[in-house]
């Protein structure tokens, strides 16, 4: 389990909601890859909610935060949408074989329906970072031309690196927003508009479909009629009511991918587990205790960075701490800078001792 | 003026002493300060040990391109350079190997208990598999690497650089990082600085002395320091990535003299995994070691064997002073 507190709480139309986390300092960061999921619970005041899944939208290069996206249209998401800034989110996992490897899919086409565009935003920030050389095509299925979700950023991105290009197509309506021009279609997404906008034999692109259910399987199904191999399209059940996900899950066995559904079963027993688990008081066997300190963080990593910010308070800038003003004059070389437990706050010291002309210079190995 | 200070870092102790002329105490505080900053912060970098460390993050996410620091790449391209001179006895990938062993937890007093991240389900691969690129590196997934004297030769040899930027100050030094040591040019009285080769906690195998307005890097790997017992099988921290297990080995510790404190590191460790009494000579040939001592159990006895080509008259064996 991972603790976050939210960072900032918004909407980026009037029923989707993005939530952007922060990491708290002491916290290791969640490691994900691109497409991956998470699950969530949050406190709402009174007593710890339910944990829910939703799709990481931030990019796994971004290790100070995590942003989740999801449609406003039930009791949970209605709760997620009230949090308030610095309110404390437990995140588990990540999960999920829905994933982008950018050293592999050097040609791919992404296909997104609706709110199933959120694993895509994770793996379009993550191939823009990191400056691939990928080939990379989103085919972002929307009702209309108003309040399209990361529609700016996808435009902004595609203008960076021109190989990551965006079309949006627009189901219901005429197009009249001005900076959807040359980016944009009217209609549903198949083979034929896909080979008219990606360059090349579509036999050499993988496919990545997220939306829901009934939008997946058209698609999946025209894709297949066309000559698309089942192991080209990978698709990802964008949905609380099936878990079912089909293709290729990468660097996995096949028989270890139908296991899949069984370890995010246990995966949501051991959370609810852990959630009854935090609703106990804790002992004081899990208590840090004044004897030994070091149960819960790592504190070796917690000395290293008093010690770095004693020499240098503000970073790039050497100065001579206070302490460290008066020389201090030894006939031995100081052998008592063994940390000790009981004591582990003790301001450090950065003076080096003078040695007299008599004293031993010579210093033996330590393997 | 000699001026010396010891602090835990690294998982050991690390002492810096320099003999200077400089009288300026605010100059030798400030050296110190920037030489401790140095230390520290690779500690933070480049520990496995630390949850937040870079190379932590850098596993974490093995099997994803990431982006990386240019220290961290051109430890990277060390590890590389070792394991082909080495032919894959150096492999900085035995990470799961030394966790499963028992190598699983800090030795440092007092942060045994430490949590870290652990890699022990990963596998060990070949080196082929690390991919470096301008400013981002890959490794597969389910693998997991782990920089270990590699990374504190390189260190040491980073300081002394760093020193020798003062030459018109500084008449020596020596920086010594739990086993490596880089020394330079002579003490204040213009003796030689001497470096003790440590027989057992008693006694001395030899030392070594250094040189007017020169470098020289001694490392030594021992199987006696970083070992324990784990489900009845005794283990210790150097892995032979032949076998996936702790060095079957019967030499205690191997000594490399050089120039280079990442090359005596790594070659240091490689002989106690590859060597025996009759091919030491050999080896030390094959991988152009100029001088080299080992220790170890030769005919039902604890033994030395010597093989020094240039430091010469410079070496005292079994003598303490």
């Amino acid at each position: 389990m991972h603790s976050y507190i939210v960072k900032e709480n918004t909407k980026l139309n009037e029923n989707t909601l993005l939530l952007t986390l922060k990491r708290e300092n002491s916290e290791r960061p969640l490691s994900f890859q691109p497409g991956q999921y998470a699950a969530i619970s949050f406190y709402n005041g009174k007593k710890h909610s339910p944990t829910r899944c939703f799709s990481i939208v931030s990019s796994p290069t971004d290790q100070d935060s995590l942003q989740f996206s999801t449609r406003i249209n039930g009791r949970y998401t209605k709760a997620l949408s009230r949090l308030q800034t610095d309110d404390l989110v437990n995140v588990y996992g990540p999960f999920g074989g829905f994933v982008f490897d950018l050293t592999q899919d050097k040609k791919t086409v992404f296909i997104a329906g609706g709110i199933g565009i959120t694993p895509f935003i994770s793996m379009m920030r993550y191939a823009n970072t990191l400056k691939g050389d990928n080939s990379v095509n989103l085919f972002y299925s929307v009702a209309t031309d108003q309040g399209i979700p990361f529609k700016d950023e996808l435009i902004d991105i595609g203008k960076e690196h021109p190989n990551l290009k965006t079309l949006f197509v627009v189901s219901h309506g005429e197009i009249s927003d001005q900076s959807l021009n040359g980016r944009s279609t009217t209609g549903f997404i198949d083979y034929d508009l896909i080979s008219k906008n990606v360059e090349g034999n579509l036999s050499d692109y993988k496919f990545y479909i997220c939306g829901p259910p009934p939008f997946m399987a058209i698609i999946k199904n025209n894709l297949k009629k066309a000559g698309i191999l089942d192991n080209q399209i990978l698709t990802e059940a964008f949905t609380q009511a099936t878990t079912k996900q089909s293709g290729i899950l990468r660097s996995w066995p096949a028989n270890v991918y139908a296991l899949g559904a069984i370890g995010v079963i246990l995966g949501s027993l051991i959370v609810t587990a852990s959630d009854l688990l935090r609703a106990l008081p804790p002992t004081s066997s899990t208590l840090p205790t004044k004897n030994n300190p070091y149960l819960i963080t790592n504190a070796r990593q917690e000395q290293l960075t008093q010690l770095i910010n004693t020499i240098s308070p503000s970073p790039g800038v050497i100065t001579l701490p206070s302490t460290t003003a008066t020389q201090t004059y030894s006939t031995a070389p100081s052998t008592s800078t063994a940390p000790s437990s009981s004591s582990p706050s003790t301001p450090p010291t950065f003076a080096p001792i003078y040695l007299a002309p008599t004293a031993t210079t010579s210093p033996s190995k330590i393997p | 003026m000699v001026y010396s200070d010891t602090k835990v870092a690294l998982g050991s102790n690390c002492v810096i002493t320099v003999s200077t002329i400089e009288t300026d105490v605010k100059f030798i505080n400030k050296l110190f300060q920037q030489l401790w900053l140095k230390i520290f912060q690779f500690e933070q970098n480049f520990s496995r040990f630390l949850p937040d460390s870079q190379l932590t993050k850098f596993n974490a996410m093995a099997g994803i391109k990431q982006p990386i620091s240019p220290e961290f790449r051109e430890l990277l391209l060390a590890c590389r350079k070792y394991a082909v001179m080495t032919r894959g006895i150096f492999n900085p990938f035995i990470l799961p190997v030394l966790e499963n062993v028992g190598y699983d937890h800090s030795f440092l007093p007092g942060f045994e208990k430490d949590r870290y991240e652990k890699h022990s389900r990963a596998q060990l691969i070949d080196l082929k598999s690390l991919e470096i690129f301008d400013h981002e590196a890959f490794i597969p997934k389910n693998s997991a690497i782990d920089l270990g004297g590699l990374g504190k030769g390189f260190l040491a040899d980073k300081l002394a650089n760093f020193l020798l930027g003062y030459k018109d100050k500084i008449m020596g030094f020596w920086i010594s990082l739990g086993g490596d040591i880089h020394t330079y040019g002579l003490e204040e009285s213009y003796k030689p600085w001497k470096i003790y080769i440590e027989k057992d906690l008693n006694d001395n195998l030899a030392y070594i002395e250094s040189i007017k307005d020169q470098s020289l890097s001694i490392a030594t790997s021992g199987v006696n320091y970083r070992r324990g017992i784990k489900e009845n099988k005794n283990w210790h921290h150097i892995i032979d990535p032949r076998t996936g297990l702790s060095a079957k080995t019967d030499l205690l510790s191997a000594t490399v003299v050089g120039h280079s404190t990442i090359y005596c590191d790594v070659l240091a460790s490689c002989l106690i995994i590859e060597v025996n009494k009759k091919n030491f000579k050999r080896k030390c040939q094959e991988y152009k070691i100029t001088d080299a001592l080992i220790q170890g159990h030769f005919n039902n006895t604890i033994q030395e064997e010597y093989y020094f080509k240039t430091i010469g008259r410079r070496i005292k064996i079994n003598k303490n002073d």
